[in-house]
């Protein structure tokens, strides 16, 4: 059987797959486009209507932008500042920055919506509606590429990465010049293949611009979808903007696949000797740490006491209203099932990526991107429609497809990480390619694949754009977020913080448990 | 410039978690090899020598105290088994890497210390590779420039940490044989560590062997 090779020519027959799939899932749009196009109306296209395009695409391009440059710098100063502690005889600091960065990270979006709602009153009537849709997307989104960024730093360092350090400053480097010379590049490729990510879930993310968004001025071109979508569902405007939004989705996706992609050090190593070395975390010597960590622990901080904030709120409410309740086992029935869905998505994409070349199992990954949050909402009315399916279904599949650009990046570089020569032992140690697949791959993208459930929880506990259309009937507990922040109804929307917190820790510490039963 | 280790000169290793005291000294342009096996602590003492290990570690240099050199007047050159080119840059710009931080070269203009490069590469017949990617090299290639590069600042010690293992019989010998010359023709005092013996063959002045019970290590 022919061992892994990611560059080798696509069969005819993997080529019809990977267009079948593209095309099944671009079908209800192509579809839509049709009949779209058939039904053209000129008049829609008003002057108001082309301002508030303009407004939106100028204010989510650069809101995006902005959420995506400070969410990486915050990334890397957190990421460096867990590095220069560890392992510092102070463990306390590093141990304490690394919890509150992973709990932080599994923060859902409506959550940290609410968070920023625990600001004072007066603070929050007097701060830009832009300010705070930033604010959301840069914690949350810093702390999820921190978390990424500073184990893809720990792992290097645990090969190479220390040697280089040690040879730049004996070749007379001072700390920071090593650290320029060495783990500056290394950054700076993760920031290129980050941030059209983070841009575009910045540009695409609904529920903080519907949640903290101050009216139309304060629109990205997907909140005026859906709110196209809710309201008026006019076709031709509704094709303009998603002409639109599409083009941005190509470019931004373009750019990200475009950007080279240095494979990742190996993590296994073969050779004694360095593999005795490599097992010793090493520790980096970084110019001036207080600095590095007290941005870092400030900013952790600064969520921190929003969070005490909340919960004596929660102290002074008693117990929360019982319809929530019921939310909160509906909201967690459809993240588990989203989480359900990707595991699949997952495995099929680790195993593509195993089989496949890197840039069809890209382009396998990204099909479902390309179509904006909203408009996945056309596609499952189109399926709604035709199949009778329960909207509950549809909504966490859509949901969980549109995790796989994250996904298909992660499981790239960690699968890169592997390194050859471990494959090739393996295979003359006389494993077969399925046995390398789930002995070897599939328990080596473990953590990887429990963050990205965990992240799949999230983002379908927080989601409130594919609920508010397709499952009005049912209470959730992202809809009640919504109604309760737009009402200032504090307790509450306290309470809701605390469920939906409570709820991500407990998936992320089952997911961590199940998976390492399953994959021991 | 002599390599001179004192009463001072004591480290202790996690490999032992004892002392470990030193003593003796190497000479202008002669190489030592430090023989031992495989995790007994070789590498972690030759990290301590080159100051980039946990904690001081004290011997003179030059008749001058370590601690009391700036860092960049130690120039102490360390080669590893692996080339541990920078990957971004450029052989030019690794080759070049150095000459940024260490004197009397740091105060150099940027042409002069591409000019000093370029006559080391042109001397050693390695021209060709000056605009190479490192990932573009071979393994004997890569090696030639990771230590053209620890030895272009005129090193006043240089320390070969398994430098020739991870190269073939052949390449090995060329590798050896280049810079044995390069080490005479600049008096470099060299220290080199290695678990298999061939390695020292016909390379070093003379061999230490790793204490056993890690306490004394006499050169």
């Amino acid at each position: 059987m022919e061992l892994v090779n990611p560059e080798r020519p696509l069969s005819s027959t993997e080529k019809g797959l990977i267009a079948l799939v593209c095309l099944g899932v671009l079908l209800p749009f192509l579809l839509f486009i049709a009949d779209a196009l058939f039904l053209w109306d000129f008049s829609a296209l008003s002057l108001p209507f082309v301002k508030l395009l303009s407004r939106s695409l100028l204010f989510g391009m650069s809101e995006a932008a902005v959420s995506a440059a400070l969410s990486l710098l915050l990334a890397a100063t957190i990421a460096l500042s867990l590095l220069s502690c560890r392992p510092s005889r102070r463990k306390i600091p590093a141990q304490v920055l690394q919890n509150l960065g992973n709990t932080l990270f599994i923060l859902p979006g409506t959550a940290i919506a609410l968070l920023l709602f625990a600001l004072p009153t007066s603070l929050l009537e007097s701060a830009e509606g832009w300010l705070l849709i930033v604010s959301a997307h840069v914690v949350w989104s810093s702390f999820f590429v921190a978390s990424h960024l500073f184990e893809r730093l720990s792992d290097w360092l645990e090969s190479e990465g220390a040697d280089l350090l040690r040879v730049t400053r004996s070749l007379g480097a001072s700390p920071h010049a090593s650290l320029k010379a060495v783990v500056y590049p290394l950054l700076w490729e993760e920031f290129r293949s980050w941030f059209p990510l983070i841009f575009l879930w910045s540009l695409g993310a609904f529920s903080t611009v519907l949640l903290l968004g101050s009216g139309p001025q304060h629109s990205t071109p997907e909140v005026l979808l859906y709110y196209t979508l809710s309201n008026d569902l006019d076709s031709t405007r509704l094709l303009i903007l998603f002409a639109v939004s599409l083009c941005l989705q190509l470019l931004l996706l373009s750019l990200f696949t475009r950007t080279p992609v240095r494979s990742a050090p190996a993590r296994f190593v073969l050779n004694s000797d360095s593999a005795l070395v490599s097992k010793r975390r090493q520790r980096v010597e970084l110019p001036s740490r207080g600095t590095l960590l007290t941005i870092s622990t400030g900013s952790m901080l600064l969520v921190g006491v929003l969070i005490v904030i909340q919960a004596t709120s929660i102290f002074r409410s008693g117990l929360p209203d019982p319809e929530l309740w019921s939310g909160l086992s509906n909201s967690v029935s459809y993240a588990l099932l989203t989480s359900l869905f990707c595991f699949v998505l997952l495995l099929a994409l680790a195993a593509s990526r195993s089989t496949l070349r890197k840039s069809a199992l890209f382009l396998l990954a990204l099909s479902p991107v390309l179509i904006a949050t909203s408009w996945t909402s056309i596609g499952l009315g189109g399926v709604s429609a035709l199949g009778k399916l329960p909207s509950l279904l549809l909504c966490a599949l859509a949901l969980a497809l549109l995790q796989l650009p994250f996904a298909a990046l992660w499981i790239e570089r960690s699968l890169s990480a592997l390194s050859s020569e471990t494959l090739l032992y393996a295979r003359s140690a006389g494993l077969s390619r399925r046995q390398i697949f789930w002995k070897i791959e599939v328990p080596y993208l473990r953590p990887v694949f429990e963050k990205l459930l965990t992240y799949a929880f999230c983002i379908a506990l927080g989601e409130i754009a594919l609920a508010s259309i397709w499952m009005k009937e049912m209470p959730l507990l992202s809809l009640a977020s919504k109604k309760l922040a737009q009402s200032y109804d504090f307790h509450s929307a306290s309470w809701v913080f605390v469920l939906t917190l409570v709820a991500a820790l407990l998936a992320r510490s089952a997911f961590k448990k199940i998976l390492e039963k399953l994959f021991p | 410039m002599t390599l001179k280790f004192t009463e001072k000169s004591i480290v202790t290793l996690a490999q032992s978690n004892a002392p470990l005291r030193i003593e003796g000294q190497i000479q202008d342009g002669e190489i030592v090899g430090l023989r031992g096996p495989s995790g007994c602590g070789k590498s972690t003492f030759l990290r301590h020598v080159a100051q980039v290990g946990e904690g001081r570690f004290s011997f003179e240099l030059g008749g001058t105290a370590i601690e009391e050199l700036a860092p960049e007047d130690q120039k102490i050159s360390l080669v590893f088994q692996k080339a541990l080119l920078l990957p971004h840059l450029s052989v030019r710009e690794n080759l070049r890497f150095p000459l940024r931080f260490q004197n009397p070269y740091r105060s150099w203009s940027r042409d002069l210390q591409e000019k000093r490069v370029d006559e080391f590469l042109d001397k050693l017949s390695l021209s060709k590779l000056a605009d190479r990617d490192p990932s573009s090299l071979s393994g004997g290639e890569a090696m030639r420039i990771a230590v053209l590069r620890a030895t272009l600042s005129s090193p006043k010690c240089l320390l070969l940490d398994e430098a020739f293992s991870s190269l073939d019989k052949e390449t090995k010998a060329q590798v050896k044989s280049w810079l044995l010359a390069l080490i005479k023709d600049l008096k470099i005092p060299t220290l080199l560590v290695a678990h298999v013996p061939e390695d020292l063959e016909s390379f070093a002045d003379r061999s230490v062997d790793w204490p056993k019970d890690s306490r004394l290590l006499r050169f």
